[in-house]
């Protein structure tokens, strides 16, 4: 069977942008005409993935200097958007600072015999960090300049943060802890305002990242590439 | 002929942070160590009362009401329980605190977070 060119997606910097038309792989191979029965054993997928992976990795160092660039992908190929989608996720939440090489190590932790242990762990850090900052919250308000209080309960949640390789939540911690240090109240308020702040869109892009990894299936198993 | 088993060395792991605990304790279990994890040093005194069978602990420093130094220096004060190697972990790189933790008996100090080379390092040096 011939191969048949897609029109090309755009990817933007700011943040993974799909042409709508091309967020359900299904609509896309059914669109394009081409009915290719995938009957590929799990090793023969993992392969694929992986130097699909490596190729779009080289692409995706563009990206890093703002430069946008149209991939082009075919028909068979079609199957393995959601782990292309995830991968460069991924890559750009790192490029941009949301998250560090400690994710990497957490992923890294996955195996056969614990597959979805990053979502997991992150799962448990977004129960336990809501409840922290709700405990810093109440003591912002109760008890007033007792630095060393805030600064204890701002540590536990650095603590976290750093952990998981939550990068910029982990920097207005510390920006919070430094105006403990300070006595500056007007700065710890401003820091947890942006703590909050960090919180939220690291939530919503590690949903949107999951999300991605889960419509990738098998595939996003595959090994990451050195980066 | 008979063969013998070899059990997996079981750790101790001790801190107050749920997120910490899942990790250290998939760092070890993938370094094929059978891990007990409990959130405070109380607790960690309660499993090695019941429990003889620890061959290493490994605890955050800052933990609330009974840190990870009172919990070393409780394990190196029991006559039951000195041999058990002790190691610290901790987010803040103090010398002064590392000083006082590896003076007062502990196997090492671990700067969070704890990676899989730290853990890999420690346990064929300590558990040997």
């Amino acid at each position: 069977m011939a191969e048949s060119k897609l029109s090309p997606l755009q990817w933007w910097t700011e943040e993974l942008f799909l042409e709508e038309e091309y967020r359900d792989t299904a609509a896309v191979v059914s669109s394009a005409g081409h009915h290719r029965r995938l009957s590929l054993s799990p090793r023969v997928v993992k392969e694929k993935a992986a130097s699909m992976k490596k190729n779009l990795f080289d692409q995706a160092s563009i990206l890093s200097s703002g430069v946008s660039f149209v991939p082009t992908v075919y028909a068979q190929d079609v199957f393995y958007f959601p782990f292309i989608c995830s991968s460069l996720t991924k890559c750009v939440l790192i490029q941009q600072g949301y998250l560090d090489e400690q994710f990497c190590q957490v992923e890294d932790l996955q195996d056969e015999a614990s597959p979805n242990f990053v979502e997991e762990v992150v799962t448990l850090f977004f129960k336990d960090s809501g409840r922290l900052m709700s405990n810093i919250e109440q003591a912002l308000e109760k008890y007033p300049r007792d630095f060393n209080r805030w600064d204890a309960y701002m540590q536990q949640l650095k603590g976290s943060c750093s952990s998981i390789g939550a990068s910029r939540m982990k920097n207005e911690c510390m920006s919070f802890r430094d105006s403990c240090g300070q006595g500056n109240v007007e700065g710890c308020m401003r820091s947890f305002q942006k703590v909050k702040r960090e919180h939220a869109i690291l939530r919503q892009k590690l949903e949107s990242y999951f999300q991605l990894l889960r419509q990738a299936g098998p595939a996003g198993a595959a090994t990451r590439p050195v980066m | 002929m008979s063969t013998t088993t070899v059990p997996e060395p079981h750790v101790l792991a001790v801190d107050d942070s749920i997120v910490d605990r899942a990790v250290i304790s998939r760092l070890l279990r993938s370094s094929k160590y059978r891990v007990t994890t409990v959130d405070s040093g109380k607790r960690a005194l309660e499993i090695l009362s019941l429990d003889r069978n620890v061959h290493m602990i490994i605890t955050d420093y800052c933990m609330p009401e009974m840190t990870g130094f009172d919990l070393l220096k409780r394990v190196k004060e029991s006559a039951e329980l000195k041999e058990i190697p002790v190691v610290l972990m901790s987010s803040e790189n103090s010398p002064t605190r590392i000083r006082r933790c590896l003076e007062e008996g502990a196997e090492d100090f671990l700067i969070k977070p704890v990676r899989p080379s730290d853990v890999s390092r420690l346990c064929s040096r300590v558990m040997k």
